[in-house]
């Protein structure tokens, strides 16, 4: 069995934890909890006919005073990193957060994703922010934890490059 | 002629043909024998057989599956054939097999049954006994969790860098369920309290523990080795662990430094770990000295089923007796005839005669304690002749008042008590309807002096309502001997009381004449000419010494 670790980042409040349990349980709430320190659940799911177990590190959210310790990231075969459509501000966090990681730890694989994708009036990251995410070259992902849009394509997604790497 | 022509090409093309490849003709026919030719087939095939079979499975795994049907036919065809034969070939296999699998099963149920005996009939086995079912689990677990010293129920071999679970044992093989999670949470609480409370990242955390679960953590350059340990872990562990780690770093050199999350090569490691899952209990030197508890607990425990045995035998034949007496009591039963018992499949069958009105046998059971037993009663119905019975269906035809008490001797109704005359005149015509009842005698009867209007009211006794009416009428036809035994005295008595005569009459009866003589009212005279011959044994009246009131001008 192949096991891959994989973190959950992002600014808090992002839907972090609701991507999580959209992914694994197919559940989603509106309450808002905040996370602290860290959840791992696992999920398994199929590439190309093979077994993978993934190890979901759903970490608290980047704030200013409660940074994310790069120790949870050891070992980590991927990210996902997590913005609020509505909120350009987390995009800004996203870039922090990544930058860290790769000083500290080196590159490791991520792609993004656009959450709350359902909330179309809120929706405030224009096409220039689009374009600016997708010029990076990694994968960038509309998703909804609400709907369930787009989660399960953007895990399976970031699995089958981990495996196939 | 252009015939001739094609002709002599056609020869000289043949001709041709042969010089040129006259040897090559020559081979091909032999190649064509070759490919023809069935057995030569198999004996090329023979020859190359074994080195083809090898090559075939050296590449995959194909030529198995395509084998495994023939095989396991051919398997099915020789046992069917002869199963001495493969039992045979089996039989040195088989035998330690099996041999060894029911040792090793028989020592792990006397080591469970040693230690529960050891604590069954202790004040503290109470104790446990009562935690038992409090908590849920079952005796023998509570002993051993009380006897224990400690156990090793879990071992985490864990990758280091990423949490990753590479390999774990249980004591418990259901509790495997969550062993990845539960490990990448171990190393997330590691990061944690490195990251909150220790100076430097070389300290990492040696226990966990949590009431009487230890979690002990050994770390190696690129694997954790956590074990879950119940009870007071013995000092040596740390360094079994170590020594553990040690060998796995070793070994697993090359598949470490190449991890990529296949966990796959890791179970090599369970030969390394296994020697973890140690236990420790108490009173292991204690047993074998007294083997006086076994012995009196089974015992007690023979005694107990001796006992249950007996007592059981016992209430069988106490049932017997119950149902040998209810038997007795149902033939001495009037109006029950009992023709028959059979017992089959436990139920008892009784078949015979009985009377309506006799005893319900059912109701009989549940004095011989005997409700419970499955009894079916086939009985057909008749009339009985037991003096009780006979009593029982007079009574019910002719319904006397409290006040009177009933007797039948040689088929003699005797009717005693207190009575009006209407009861009695109807009660003694319809008591002889009865079989058994051949005369009345109501001597011993005190008749109650009753008014004129109570002739009127409707005789209590239904003579419609009786049962098989026709055959009463013949009875009554061909019953002149049946004769009612009553004295002068009283037939004049119930005269009176039925006729009511005004004071200025006189009456005197005498051999079925009733002389009446005076003075009445003509509708008294009218009245008592139609009615005289309701009183049982008055056949005329005699009126000639009677003048009418009416007349005296
Ligand atoms: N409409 C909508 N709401 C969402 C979506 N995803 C998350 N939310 C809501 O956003 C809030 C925060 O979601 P969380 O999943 O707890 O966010 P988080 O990133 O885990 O937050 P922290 O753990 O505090 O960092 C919750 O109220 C969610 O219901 C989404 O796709 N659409
Ligand atoms: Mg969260």
């Amino acid at each position: 069995m192949i096991q891959k670790k994989i973190c959950i980042l992002g600014a808090a409040g992002v839907g972090k934890t609701s991507l999580t349990a959209q992914f694994v349980f197919s559940k989603f709430s509106e309450k808002y909890l905040s996370s602290m320190g860290v959840k791992i659940d696992r999920k398994t799911v199929d590439v190309d006919g093979k077994q993978v177990n993934l190890m979901l590190w759903d970490i608290h959210g980047e704030e200013k005073y409660k940074k994310i310790p790069t120790s949870y990231l050891r070992g980590a075969s991927g990210i996902m990193m997590v913005i609020d459509g509505t909120r350009p501000a987390t995009l800004e966090m996203a870039q922090e957060i990544l930058q860290r990681v790769e000083t500290e730890l080196g590159t490791i694989p991520h792609i993004y994703l656009l959450n709350k994708s359902d909330l179309t009036d809120a929706w405030s990251i224009n096409d220039d922010d689009m374009q600016m995410l997708k010029n990076t070259g990694n994968p960038v992902f509309l998703t909804s934890a609400k709907t369930g849009d787009n989660v399960e394509a953007s895990f399976l997604h970031l699995a089958t490059a981990l495996v196939t790497a | 002629m252009n015939t001739d022509k094609t002709q002599n090409s056609n020869a000289s093309m043949h001709e041709l043909r042969k010089l040129l490849f006259e040897k090559e003709s020559a081979r091909i026919d032999k190649l064509e024998s070759i490919l023809l030719n069935q057995g030569l087939h198999a004996q090329e095939v023979a020859k190359v057989l074994a080195e083809a079979v090898e090559l075939r499975n050296r590449s995959d795994e194909e030529l198995s599956i395509a084998l495994a049907p023939t095989i396991e036919k051919s398997i099915q065809a020789s046992i069917a054939r002869d199963p001495q034969a493969l039992s045979n070939a089996l039989f040195p296999v088989m035998g330690p097999t099996i041999r060894k699998s029911i040792a090793s099963t028989l020592a792990a149920m006397l080591q469970s049954l040693n230690q529960t005996l050891e604590h069954s009939f202790s004040k503290q086995g109470f104790l446990w006994r009562i935690e038992a079912v409090k908590t849920g689990k079952s005796f023998a677990e509570v002993v051993l969790l009380n006897t224990l010293i400690y156990r090793v129920e879990q071992v985490f071999l864990i990758h280091r860098e990423t949490g990753v679970l590479l390999h774990h044992l249980s004591s418990d093989p259901t509790h495997t369920e969550d062993a990845d999670v539960v490990s990448s949470m171990l190393t997330a609480v590691q990061d944690f309290i490195r990251d909150s409370f220790a100076g430097s990242t070389d300290q990492n955390i040696e226990t966990l523990s949590m009431g009487d679960v230890q979690v002990l953590i050994e770390q190696g350059p690129d694997v954790v080795l956590a074990v879950v340990c119940r009870g007071n872990s013995p000092r040596t562990l740390h360094e079994t662990m170590q020594v553990a780690i040690e060998d796995i770093q070793q070994n697993f050199v090359d598949e470490l430094t190449a991890f990529d999350g296949d966990t796959e090569a890791f179970i090599a490691t369970d030969e390394k770990l296994s020697p973890l899952l140690i236990a420790d209990y108490k009173n292991k030197t204690e047993e074998k000295k007294s083997p006086l508890k076994a012995i009196l607990f089974v015992a007690l425990m023979f005694a107990i089923i001796f006992s249950w045995w007996a007592w059981h035998q016992i209430e069988i034949s106490q049932t017997n007796t119950q149902w040998q007496s209810y038997l007795e009591r149902l033939k001495a039963e009037p109006g029950i005839i009992v023709t028959g018992i059979s017992d089959n499949d436990d139920v008892e069958t009784i078949t015979g005669l009985r009377d309506p009105l006799s005893q319900d046998p059912k109701a009989l059971l549940a004095e011989y304690q005997l409700q419970n037993k499955n009894i079916h009663f086939e009985f057909e119905p008749y009339h009985a002749l037991q003096p009780a019975l006979i009593l029982k269906r007079v009574s019910r035809l002719i319904q006397p008042p409290k006040s009177v008490e009933l007797l039948l001797e040689d088929q003699t109704l005797l009717i005693r008590g207190v009575a009006s005359e209407v009861w009695l005149t109807q009660a003694e015509q319809a008591a002889l309807y009865v079989a058994g009842v051949e005369s009345i005698d109501s001597t011993g009867l005190s008749i109650l002096s009753s008014s004129f209007e109570q002739k009127q009211t409707h005789f209590p006794i239904k003579m419609d309502a009786l049962p098989v009416k026709p055959k009463k009428n013949i009875i009554r036809k061909e019953e002149p001997k049946k004769k009612v035994v009553v004295t002068d005295a009283v037939i004049l008595q119930r005269a009176i009381s039925l006729l009511k005569p005004p004071t200025t009459v006189q009456m005197v009866y005498a051999k079925g004449i009733l002389y009446v003589s005076g003075k009445a009212s003509a509708s008294w005279i009218d009245f008592a000419k139609h009615n005289f011959s309701k009183v049982e044994g008055i056949d005329s009246f005699y009126t000639s010494n009677l003048t009418n009131q009416g007349t005296k001008p």
